[in-house]
């Protein structure tokens, strides 16, 4: 660990939300809404890519991870796993004046933390969220930090004190180069996020580590979060019935199962 | 080992030939941890039994399974001698020091290797192939198996093979496969195996062991120290926790599951005496189902059932009271006690080892960079336990030593089931079924009345199960659909299934109960009784855990965790009732072994009770002319059936 005046190595802060399991999603049907309340959840998984990213940065340069998150105090559950997997100290930003946030409005108030964390030299995100798949955060904490940025990596690595990050593109990959600080965003699947420790749990269990800030601890103004602070503004959700299946199985020989399937189709002009 | 090392001579590995006094020792620990017991003809090492055999005689099985299996022989083997290599490398072990670095790594498998020679195992060495990818080489000189099997077309040493890849993965606490290359049957100087990480596992579904990683900023190396770990928060766990934080020591308590309860299994009732000292208040808020006011027992044929039952609200007063309850619910407020006094719990985590340095257990081992240290460590982790094999107290489980419990928890509305127990609001029933319950397998049945739901369930013998080819669920469903316990369950909805294995021969499976810096409690010591009529295991299991507690005060007070002062556990386990009841019925295992008693008897009651309460208008007979006839027909001489009402009424 970084002794107090003495950096070996760098500070790099991942940002993750907590979200709700993907096998578990639940829309609720009168509000059309994301079921939150009541479901389990865990670390948007791209964000778990991204602290696996940290932890094994870390392992081979040294430094510090600090967590960051904006979300209400049941993300505890989240940074204290983050913690367990091995990360240093969290800071959860939760504040009901945060409440109906867009992605703007979040990655100011992640770019306010990063900066009152200090010294940071490289931001991790996951690509995007599992729950709301925007993409837009990451890239909004370069733009209102004015740093550079590399998006949809699956390879990171520090070379003389510049990023390295190999993003995929269609037909190969790209390899970008950046000074520090920098934000990364990390593919999904890039790696295997590693499992919470019995002494990363113990150290949960000593508790400490995770920080809570409110936004005027940032000094965010109410105008600037929020739905206030928020340009999108949704106009309808809307779930799509999908058609059911028919299922109908053709039992007759080959030759004649074949020539009724054919007819059947015809008849119902999936072919001509 | 000169010159059996592979690697270019310039920079020649460390023979471990270096450390003869090493070698000294371990021979001295081997013959230290070699028990005969020449009249039975029984040799131990560790605590598991040790056959000699000529290797020939080994070869010649190779040979055989080789023509009758192929190929698949391969795995065979190498998986026999993986299992092998991971036990002895458990005794063999003086350190888990993590190695960084391939050359250290080398070195310190090479020390975890040798070893296999003093087994008759033949030379050893190891040196890095590839550093990067963390492949190594093992050479053997003089391999046995190649010597006794001569010309071979194949490489033939795959027990050797899986022995070392054994041994290698409890060293590194990672997934290897090692492959013989060449081997000293094919005509070569001396055989040689490659050790590389395995190429699909994964890491973090296997056993848990994790990739290890040496953080350059020293994260994770911190070590975590507790007065004592507690593994399992379980009845005996959580108990032996709460009463060690009240007697001011630093307490870790380690649960798999993910929250106490959940991985655990039992009938359905507790007796509470334990309680009464563990949790005085308990009345207050322990999550009691139902106070058990009405037990029975109930012999069934396929489609009577004869019973007797007793209805007292007596059984409900004082220390003798014993309740329902649902393990989720009560494990977990145990275990809140327990954090409330001041232990840590933490869940989520499998323990895989003990962390040992000669001989003296030291602490908890989940991976090299993830240990814990304690001055003791209390084994409460169920009848499944792995770490009292791993602490070298007791050898693989037997089948004869447990049996199967499954138990489905069907739900009922409270009025329903108070009405059909004849039962008031906080009352609740128990009962017993004995005979074609369990389809004349030994065993039996059990039914608990909860608030709102049932647990019904089943023990038997895994022995007769495999013998008899029968899966426990058709057996279960057979019990559930029997008249007699139709009528109870009837319109309920079935909402759980579980199973476990429960230990079954109290006194005669036993482990040692204390080592160097280590305790067992609960049913990892097989603390259960099953006498026929009561099943006893959470009230053991906690009294256990309390007396773990006062072994380990009168440890401090004498001084230090050493075998020598945990010796008193036993004592404390006297005084608190566990060891003379479990000694009180100590034949009943035996006895209930009895097959007579879960498949004739049952049927010769039944059938008593029919010729006596049937009336039909033929002639009646005596009460005793029936019992003779019934019991001619059932086809047991009288001498055998008073032979068993003897030694039943002695060893109940």
């Amino acid at each position: 660990m970084t002794a107090p005046g003495e950096k070996r190595g760098p500070r790099i802060a991942v940002c993750i939300k907590q979200v709700p399991k993907a096998q578990e999603l639940q829309v609720d049907p009168v509000t059309k809404t994301l079921k939150r309340v009541g479901v389990p959840s865990e670390i948007n998984p791209p964000d778990q890519n991204a602290l696996e990213t940290a932890l094994a940065l870390r392992e081979k340069h040294g430094g510090e991870i600090v967590v960051l998150s904006m979300g209400p105090t049941s993300f505890d559950e989240s940074l204290e796993r983050a913690i367990a997997m091995g990360a240093d100290r969290a800071y959860l930003i939760s504040d009901r004046n945060l409440g109906g946030s867009d992605t703007v409005p979040t990655a100011l108030t992640l770019t306010r933390a990063v900066e009152k964390v200090g010294d940071v030299d490289l931001v991790l995100c996951g690509e995007e969220t599992t729950d709301a798949s925007t993409g837009h955060v990451g890239p909004g904490i370069a733009g209102h930090m004015g740093i550079p940025q590399i998006t949809y990596c699956s390879a990171v690595s520090l070379v003389d004190g510049r990023v390295r990050g190999v993003r995929m593109i269609e037909d190969g990959a790209e390899t970008w180069e950046a000074p520090m600080p920098c934000v990364v965003t990390v593919d999904f699947g890039c790696n295997k996020p590693r499992q919470p420790t019995l002494t990363g749990k113990i150290r949960v269990k000593r508790g400490g580590l995770v920080t809570h800030w409110s936004a005027a601890d940032l000094g965010l103004e109410p105008s600037q979060i929020g739905l206030k602070g928020s340009p999108t503004i949704v106009a309808k959700v809307d779930t799509v019935q999908l058609p059911s299946r028919q299922g109908k199985i053709f039992e007759e020989e080959p030759t004649i199962a074949v020539s009724l399937l054919l007819d059947a189709l015809r008849k119902d002009k999936v072919i001509p | 080992m000169k010159g059996a090392c592979p690697t270019p001579p310039k920079k020649p590995a460390k023979p471990s030939d270096a450390e003869p006094p090493r070698r000294e020792e371990l021979w001295k620990l081997l013959s230290a941890n070699l028990e005969a017991d020449l009249p039975a003809g029984r040799f131990h090492l560790a605590a598991q039994r040790l056959l000699i055999f000529r290797t020939e005689a080994f070869v010649d099985l190779q040979k055989h399974l080789e023509g009758t299996v192929g190929l698949s022989s391969k795995g065979f083997l190498c998986l026999a001698g993986e299992k092998s290599g991971r036990e002895d490398h458990s005794l063999f072990r003086d350190s888990v020091e993590p190695p960084s670095g391939s050359e250290a790594e080398a070195a310190f498998l090479g020390r975890s290797i040798a070893p296999l020679s003093l087994l008759g195992g033949g030379r050893f060495a190891v040196a890095p192939v590839d550093r990067g990818a963390q492949r190594y080489r093992v050479t053997l000189e003089n391999s046995p198996i190649a010597e006794g099997t001569g010309e071979s077309k194949k490489p033939v040493c795959r027990l050797l093979a899986g022995w070392i890849a054994g041994t290698a993965e409890r060293a590194l606490g990672r997934d290897l496969l090692c492959e013989e290359t060449s081997c000293r049957s094919q005509g070569k100087p001396r055989c040689a195996f490659e050790l590389r990480p395995m190429p699909y596992r994964s890491t973090s579904c296997h056993k848990g062991f994790y990739s290890p990683c040496f953080s350059a900023s020293g994260h994770g190396t911190m070590a975590e120290h507790f007065d004592v770990v507690v593994v399992g928060a379980g009845p005996a766990g959580s108990a032996a926790a709460l009463a060690l934080a009240r007697k001011k020591f630093s307490v870790l308590l380690v649960e798999r599951g993910r929250a106490p309860g959940t991985k655990n299994v039992f009938g359905g009732r507790i007796y509470a005496w334990p309680l009464f000292d563990l949790v005085p208040e308990w009345v207050k808020d322990c999550p009691v189902e139902r106070l058990v006011t009405k037990e029975s027992l109930a012999f069934l044929t396929p489609e009577a059932s004869l019973g007797i039952s007793f209805d007292s609200p007596k059984l409900a007063e004082g220390k003798a009271a014993s309740f329902t309850a649902l393990r989720p619910k009560f494990d977990a407020w145990l275990a809140k006690k327990a954090e409330e006094a001041g232990a840590m719990l933490v869940t989520g985590i499998r323990i895989d080892d003990l962390w040992r340095e000669g001989g003296k257990v030291k602490g908890v081992f989940v991976a090299p960079d993830d240990r814990v240290s304690a001055d003791l460590v209390i084994i409460a982790e169920g009848a499944t336990s792995t770490l009292v094999r791993r602490a070298g107290l007791k050898a693989d489980l037997e089948p004869r030593e447990v049996s199967v419990g499954v138990k489905e928890t069907v739900e009922l509305p409270p009025e329903t089931l108070q009405e059909r127990f004849g039962l008031s609001e906080k009352e609740g029933a128990a009962a017993i079924y004995a005979g074609y319950a369990s389809l004349g397998l030994r065993g039996g049945g059990f039914l608990y009345t909860n608030k709102a739901s049932l647990s019904l369930g089943l023990v038997i013998s895994s022995e007769d199960l495999a013998r008899k080819k029968l899966e426990v669920q058709d057996v279960q469903t057979k019990f559930r659909m029997h008249p007699a316990i139709q009528k109870l369950v009837k319109g309920g909805k079935l909402v759980e299934y579980s199973a476990h294995l429960v230990p079954e021969l109290g006194k005669g499976m036993m482990p040692r109960l204390a080592g160097d810096g280590v305790l067992v409690a609960g049913d990892s010591a097989g603390f259960l009784i099953n006498n026929g009529y009561t099943f006893r295991g959470v009230d053991l299991a906690m009294a256990s855990g309390m007396a773990a507690a006062d072994a380990a005060e009168a440890a401090r007070a004498a001084g230090g965790m050493s075998a020598a002062n945990l010796a008193a556990y036993e004592r404390f386990l006297r005084a608190r009732n566990v060891l003379t009841d479990l000694e009180a019925f100590a034949r009943t295992p035996l006895y209930l072994k009895n097959e007579r008693l879960f498949d004739v008897y049952p049927r010769l009651l039944v059938d008593l009770a029919e010729r006596v309460y049937r009336v039909d208008g033929t002639a009646r007979e005596r009460l005793i002319d029936s019992v003779l006839k019934g019991t001619n027909a059932s086809g047991v001489s009288k001498l055998s059936l008073l032979m068993d009402l003897v030694r039943g009424a002695r060893s109940m």
